[in-house]
Parts: C-alpha cells; structure tokens; sequence
C-alpha cells in the first residue's frame, strides 16, 4: 500500500528521476541509436535502395539497378546532397567513394546500357561484391561502426574479417587510453595517499589551508591549467630556461608533445579528486583503531598494513575510480600537451564529430568506451576490498 | 608481603605544557587487584590510563611495570591489555580475525591460536559468533569481542577506560558481574575507569578517587563510603548531607558543631580539627532515623519540605539546621505512612554516624 510517506519520498526523487533520465538515459540512447543507425543510402537513394533488397546478391544486379543507382546519385548531387552518401559508402570500404565519382562523371557520355558503360569504364562494376557492399548500406541497421571501432568489418558473404592494418587503429587507441588512464590513476593514489594523510593528522588549522591548496587548483578551469603547462613545459619556456642556466642540461630539454606531459598534466589535474575522498576517509579513522592495535602489539608497519591500509582502501578506491572515470574520457589536455602518438580515443570522437562528420562511427566509439569502462570498473568492484561501499564506512 | 605490578612515581602530565592535568601522581597496583580510578569528568583518569598503556607520555615522573621502567618503551611492547570506550573492534576483521590478531602478533601458530580464540570466545559466553563482523553484533556482544581481545593474549594486566559506558543500566550490571568473576577467575591485574561511583564500588578491590589531577583518596570501597577522607570523597561517593559549622568542643574521639543557626550536633572527628575551626559535617541520608524510637545522640525536629517515592524507600527533604536541602532516607519500619508535606517528623542519628572533616574552601 502507498502511504503518504512513501508518496511523499516520490515526489521527492521524482524531479531527480528525470534528471538522470534527460541529463543520461536519453542522450545514451541517442548515442547507442545513432551507432546502428543507417540512414543515409535508404533516404537520399530510396529507389536504388528498394531495387537492391530484391537483388539475390548472387549474379549481378539488372541494368535498372546500375542505372537508377547512377541517376539518383546525380540527381543528390545536383542538389548538394550526395556528400553524406558517398561518405557512408565510403567508409564502408576506402575506393568507393571514387569509383562512384567517377562513374558518375563518365555518365553524362553515357547512352544504352549504363550497366554496360561502367563496367567498360572500370572492372570492378563487374564484381558481385561492390553490389554487396552498397546493399549493406540500404540499413535500417548496421552493425559497421561497431566492428570498426575493434578494427573488424564484413567481409564477402557478410562474414567478419579483421580491417586492414593501415585501417586499424582503433583497438590500439583503446588500448593506449586504458593504459595513460590507468598510469595516471596510479600515479594519483601513489601521490595523494601521503597527501591525504598529512592533511588528516595536522592540527584543523593547518588541515584548513591543507584543503584550500587543494582546492584552489581544483577550483581553476581545466583549459587555463593545461595552457599553464603548455607555456612552461615548451623547449624555450622557464623549465628549460632553468635546467640550462644551472648547466643541468646542454640542450633544452623536450617535454611539450611528450607522453610525459600528458601525465605531468593530467595527475595535476586529476591529483584533487583522488585526495579529496581519501581525506575524508581517513579523517573517519578513529585513533583508536590504531591505539588498540599498537595494545595488541603491532609495530607502527604491521598497524598500517593491517588496520589503516584496510580501512583507508575506501578511500583509495573512491578516489581511483573518480580519477580513472575522468581519465578515460580526457581530451583537452593530451590534445594541447601530447604529440601525435598520445592523443586518447576522446580526441577521436571529437574528430569524428566534428571534422569528418561520421556520427556513427564517433557514437560507437563513445558506446564501446563507456561500456569498457563500465566492465574495469565492475571487475574492480569484484576484486578490489572496500570497492563496494563506494568510500563509505560503515 | 607487598608485590606491587605498576608503579606510578611522582607521575606529571600537560598536554599543553600550561595546565597540569596529573599532578605529581602516586600509585602502587598489586598484582592480582581491581583497581578503579573513579572521579568527575576531565579529573584525569584517561590521561592516566594512556599513559600506563603508552598511548601517551608522562611529562614528568616515571612508570614501573614488574620493575621495568616503562616511559620510554613502545606501547606495543608493553603487553597490556586495553579495552576501549568505544571497543575499537576492527570493523573489517571478524571476531575471530579480532581476537586472532594479537596472538598473529605473538607469532603463535595457527593450532594453537584457533584454540585460544576458541577459549576466550567460550569465556565471553559467545562461542558460535566468531564468524561474525563486529557490526554485526550488539552493543553488549561487541563489549565481550573486546573484553576477549584485550585477554586472549594473557597479558598480566587489562586497562579498560570506561568499557561498560555504552551499554543500558541492567546489562551494565550484568556485565560488571561477569568482568569480575573473569578477574577472580584469571587471576589478572585490572586498572578500570569509570565516573559511576556504584560501578566503582561494586567491582574494585580499591578505588581511587580522582579530582582535578589528584587522588583524593586510594581505598577499598567500604573505607571510601564509611570513611570518606574528604569532603570531596563524601560527597562524589554516595548520597551527603553536608552541613558546615564551627568546632565548639572537642575530645580526642568526637566534637561538638556549631551550626549558623546555632544548632548544636555532636559528630565523630574525621581529621584533625581545633577548636573554633570551620568544618563540614558529612552525614549519610540512609543513617537518619525518621520518626519517634529510641532517641539518640542528636534528635531534632525537622519540617518536610518535599516526599519523593522510590518504591522500597522514600526520601525526604527537610528543613533542619538553617539548611532546607537536608535528605534523610526511611523505609517506613517505623511505621508513620502518613507523612504530609509541611508536617513535623522527629528525625536523629547516632555521634558515630556523622563525621566531621576539614573545611575546604575550594568545594
Ligand atoms: N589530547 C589532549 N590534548 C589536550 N588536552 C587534553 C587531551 N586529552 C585530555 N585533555 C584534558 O586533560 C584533562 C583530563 O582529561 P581526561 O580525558 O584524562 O579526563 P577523564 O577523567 O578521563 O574524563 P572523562 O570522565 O570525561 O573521560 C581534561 O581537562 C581534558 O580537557
Ligand atoms: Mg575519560
């Protein structure tokens, strides 16, 4: 039965409801749908569209497939609307976009068979598996951008193969965002452990100005501080101008474009999130703990191996998780501070977004990373002691 | 005859290095004695406690356990005991994994740990929980896990700070039951700390009373309730009716007070008092007869100001010697159910239940 209580607990977590379901349920399944969708040859080529899903894929299509094929391509073209098809064909397989221009160009000679025409103008008109590929782009679904973004694909008669290797680059970036994510959360704990206990144990004065040296940092804009660390890591900037003037070096040093400086950046960027739940964890650590233990007669290593690592693990694991979280979907920074080889798969989604404009391939990515992510955290979540309650002690 | 486990000698401690919470701090625990340090808040008993522990440092003086001089060695190489206010069972460990520590500590091997940890639960009365998280269990189930770690290791002495503080009024009575029966059946050297004086009185061999960073009075706890060596004592240990006055007579067993009011009452000495020295006359309520009988040394006549009903007993408050705060406790033996607030009752008492001690300023 409702009781009021409980109709009143509703309507209070009502307003958060359709927050979380418009701020994240919606917009991931918009990313998830635009990651499968295949709309592009189905609306601009609709007869070509419909004629192909009667074709048997075995021999050749008929003359009016070729021909209605080349008419409504020209047709999009005159009206400027033959770029978004030529590029979903394209990424389909690399070349098709140029045996279709160049099909096109020669079809205004043509006259009789335009089926005869191209296959004349370019063998490959006369290959089943060209018909294949455009049938696989009359959707509604598809699963391509997915197997791109492990570096698979259809191959002839729809089974999967690997990419090629110049194609395949995806796993690689996944790999390599993983692994910067996972430096960089290390590096946090390492550092904010000690941080975070210092800050615990000092008189509440000095833990207060502890806190706001913390947070001030936090408190300043991502972008403002990578810039920071773009102008004092360049080959002319105070580093080096430092490193040479004490003859430390002879050379400047490089650091800008460096995976060195993607960390350097990132852990100072990230360092707060994983020292903020980790003071406050250990703040929660009665003394006493500690106390009984020295009773019991641990030695102060054996105390902080097994009472206070324990029971600051919550802490460590809060504080990796925001960090690892935040990492994994860092762009800016490796974009301003990172040479070519460090850019992580963020930058990608954002080129595929906004440069190439292939929202599909970019929502897979998005997809795929979230859902990676969402499995590291879950085997954490199994293997890592104190994961579970989140930072919270009970 | 004397074998004394913990010395403390001439013992000082500031947190602050400006105010002085333990003054110049003597005491001598026999091997084998519950000792209770009994006293007001902030009077000084945890500080003394941690200090014995080793939790931390006397400023001043020094700390003998079996001879050993103990300031500057490690609390955990002190091999004590010690049960916390608030238990400070490790909230990841088991009760097993609890009680398994200090013996993992000890390098005992793995047989004969699960054999202790055995015993002790069994000890505790809570042998099937082991498996349990500390929370887990209940207030009164949690205080056992640490009574049992704090003994599990045979330590010669357990320091507890106030172990039965969170626990209801009858389960605290159980339990102060139960931690002397394992005292008397252990054999081991208790130092307790409480500021409930029945807690105090019950479980100790000797009690010693603490105020402001002093102790009071060290005694068994019938010398502490018949023979308060102070006002202080008096009045923190039982019930009091305290009424100053001037010493008008003496012999060398009893004197003779003179109240403001004039009221003359004869009491025993508890001190050295001359004559024409300002005292306080200390007088238990449950010592003052209500109501006609034999009369004795000092029979009054006072007002009743106010009846409250215990049940077993009742107390009065009554207006005698220029004081309307005066209690006298009856269980109606004499008869007299009848009291009226506002009548007259005849209340006395004997010489030697009334004691005269030194008046102090500070109180
Ligand atoms: N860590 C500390 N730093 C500074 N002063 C302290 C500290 N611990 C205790 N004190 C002070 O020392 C005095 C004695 O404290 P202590 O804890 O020994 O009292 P207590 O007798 O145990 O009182 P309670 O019954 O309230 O537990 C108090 O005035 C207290 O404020
Ligand atoms: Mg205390």
């Amino acid at each position: 039965m409702m009781t009021r209580r409980n109709l009143l607990a509703a309507a209070l977590i009502a307003p958060l409801l359709l927050l979380v379901l418009v701020s994240f349920i919606v917009p991931l399944g918009a990313t998830l749908y635009r990651a499968v969708e295949d709309a592009e040859v189905p609306s601009i080529l609709p007869q070509t569209t419909a004629l192909l899903k009667q074709w048997d894929g075995k021999d050749l299509p008929s003359e009016q497939v070729y021909h209605t094929l080349i008419h409504e391509l020209r047709e999009a073209q005159e009206q400027q609307k033959a770029g978004p098809v030529l590029n979903r064909l394209n990424f389909e397989e690399t070349g098709l976009r140029s045996l279709l221009l160049q099909g096109l160009r020669a079809s205004q000679q043509f006259n009789g068979s335009t089926k005869q025409h191209l296959i004349a103008l370019n063998p490959r008109w006369a290959d089943p598996h060209v018909w294949d590929l455009i049938k696989r782009s009359t959707g509604p679904w598809t699963p391509l951008y997915f197997l791109r973004s492990v570096d698979l694909k259809l191959g002839p008669g729809g089974v999967v193969v690997p990419t090629a290797d110049e194609e395949a680059v995806f796993i690689k970036l996944f790999i390599r965002t993983f692994e910067i994510s996972v430096v960089v959360t290390l590096i946090c704990a390492v550092l904010a452990y000690p941080i975070a206990y210092t800050l615990s144990i000092l008189p509440q004065v000095w833990t207060n100005i502890g806190i706001m040296l913390v947070l001030i940092p936090f408190w300043t804009s991502i972008l403002v501080r990578t810039t920071a660390w773009f102008i004092i890591l360049q080959r002319e900037g105070p580093i080096n101008a430092l490193l040479v003037s004490l003859k430390l070096v002879d050379q400047p040093v490089t650091m800008i474009f460096t995976r060195f400086a993607v960390y350097l950046a990132m852990v100072h960027v990230l360092l707060p999130f994983a020292i903020l739940p980790l003071y406050s964890v250990m703040r929660g650590i009665k003394p006493d703990y500690m106390r009984a233990a020295a009773s019991l007669g641990a030695p102060g290593w054996r105390r902080f191996l097994r009472i206070y690592l324990p029971l600051s693990m919550p802490g460590v694991a809060a504080g990796a998780l925001m960090v690892f979280m935040l990492s994994v979907g860092f762009y800016i920074t490796p974009a301003l501070v990172g040479g070519s080889g460090d850019q992580m798969i963020s930058y990608f989604i954002a080129f595929f977004t906004n440069t190439s404009v292939n929202w599909g391939i970019a929502a897979a990515l998005a997809a795929l990373l979230m859902g990676m992510t969402g499995i590291l955290v879950a085997i954490a979540w199994l293997l890592v002691p104190g994961f579970r309650s989140g930072g919270v002690r009970v | 005859m004397s074998d004394p486990i913990v010395v403390f000698d001439k013992i000082t401690k500031s947190y602050d290095g400006i105010n002085t919470v333990v003054h110049e701090l003597d005491l001598s625990i026999e091997r084998g004695e519950f000792v209770t340090l009994l006293g007001p808040s902030g009077s000084g008993k945890t500080t003394t406690l941690m200090m014995l522990a080793g939790f931390e440092e006397p400023s001043g003086g020094t700390i003998t356990l079996d001879g050993r001089l103990l300031n500057h060695v490690p609390a955990h190489q002190r091999g004590i005991g010690v049960v916390f206010q608030n238990y400070a069972l490790f909230p990841h460990m088991t009760v097993a994994g609890n009680l398994s520590f200090p013996l993992e500590m000890q390098g005992i091997g793995r047989s004969e740990r699960d054999q202790r940890i055995k015993a002790a639960l069994d000890m505790v009365k809570l042998g099937p929980l082991g498996e349990r998280r500390p929370a887990e269990l209940s207030g009164g189930q949690q205080q056992r896990v640490a009574l049992a770690r704090a003994l599990v290791f045979q330590p010669k002495l357990v320091l507890m700070d106030e172990p039965l503080g969170a626990l209801d009024k009858q389960l605290r009575e159980h339990m102060q039951m139960e931690i002397k029966h394992i005292h008397e059946q252990l054999g081991v050297t208790v130092v307790y700390v409480t500021h409930d004086q029945s807690e105090a009185l019950t479980m100790s061999d000797r009690v010693a009373v603490f105020n402001q960073g002093r102790i009071q009075q060290l005694a068994s706890p019938s010398t502490l309730y018949e023979e308060p060596a102070n006002a202080f004592v008096a009045s923190f240990i039982g019930e009091n009716n305290r009424l100053v006055g001037t010493v008008v007579a003496r012999d060398d067993r009893y004197c003779q007070l003179r109240l403001e009011d004039g009221t003359q009452i004869e009491a025993r000495l508890a001190g050295d008092l001359a004559i024409g020295s300002k005292a306080v006359l200390s007088l238990r309520p449950e010592r003052v007869r209500v109501g006609p009988g034999e009369p004795d040394t000092n029979a009054f006549t006072a007002r009743i100001e106010e009846l409250i009903y215990f049940g077993d007993h009742t107390k009065l408050r009554l207006s005698l010697g220029g004081s309307s705060g005066f209690m006298a406790r009856t269980d109606f033996k004499d008869g007299l159910r009848d009291l009226q607030r506002g009548a007259s009752v005849p209340v006395s008492w004997s010489r030697d239940c009334g004691r005269a001690l030194p008046f102090s300023e500070q109180e």
